[in-house]
């Protein structure tokens, strides 16, 4: 949780520094992304592995009964916020359209599709730590 | 979240029964310790299924590992 976190943070707050500064570069946001989804995932394999061999738990062990619950309460909890969040996102995202236009003259409709893409994906972000918080806090009060 | 009306004696059985660790319990079960942990602390209720595996560990009836709390009628 707190990978995603920390390394989103960073791609989030850069990315809408550049959007409130009006300097959108489209490629090298995407080269942010890429960087960022590699250390995301190179640190959580390598997190989830180190756990792995340090308590001896067999990876394919398929999860309890307890564990089950506690996922399907997170994935409930999360579903709904997603449910307020990506139509909070796109209306939001319609109503500013004109604006971020613009704002953005030399690339109007990139900057529209980039800042909608990374609207919608800071609300997945930000649901799977949520999503985390709840699995945590679920493990934390129940065993 | 108020616990379930269910008590047990899983911690007694465990030690009448050469002090079992909940790892051990957890192992012959197919659970975590972590879980039977929290069933042994009336944090949580078992499934059935997993109700009557820790009662065939222990060999004993499910009765005389879980126990209903019966209200007290006021």
């Amino acid at each position: 949780m707190v990978t995603t976190l920390v390394v989103w943070s960073v791609y989030f707050a850069w990315f809408w520094v550049d959007v409130a500064g009006q300097r959108l570069d489209g490629g090298a946001v995407l080269t942010r992304f890429l960087i960022t989804m590699g250390i995301s995932l190179v640190v959580m394999i390598g997190l989830n592995v180190a756990t792995g061999v340090m308590t001896a738990k067999n990876i394919e062990t398929p999860p309890d009964e307890l564990e089950r619950l506690i996922e399907a309460r997170a994935d409930r909890i999360c579903f709904k916020l997603l449910e307020v969040l990506v139509p909070i996102g796109l209306i939001g995202g319609l109503l500013a359209t004109d604006t971020i236009r613009a704002a953005f003259p030399a690339d109007p409709a990139g900057s529209v599709a980039l800042i909608f893409a990374n609207g919608v994906l800071m609300a997945f972000v930000l649901t799977e730590v949520v999503r985390e918080s709840v699995h945590i806090a679920s493990f934390r009060m129940t065993a | 979240m108020a616990p379930p009306p269910i008590s047990n004696t899983i911690r007694r059985l465990r030690f009448d029964h050469g002090e079992m660790t909940q790892q051990e319990l957890a192992d012959r079960i197919g659970m975590t310790r972590q879980t039977i942990a929290a069933i042994e602390q009336n944090k949580y209720s078992p499934s059935l299924e997993a109700a009557f595996r820790i009662a065939e560990v222990f060999g004993v009836e499910i009765g005389d590992v879980f126990q209903w709390k019966k209200a007290v009628s006021g």
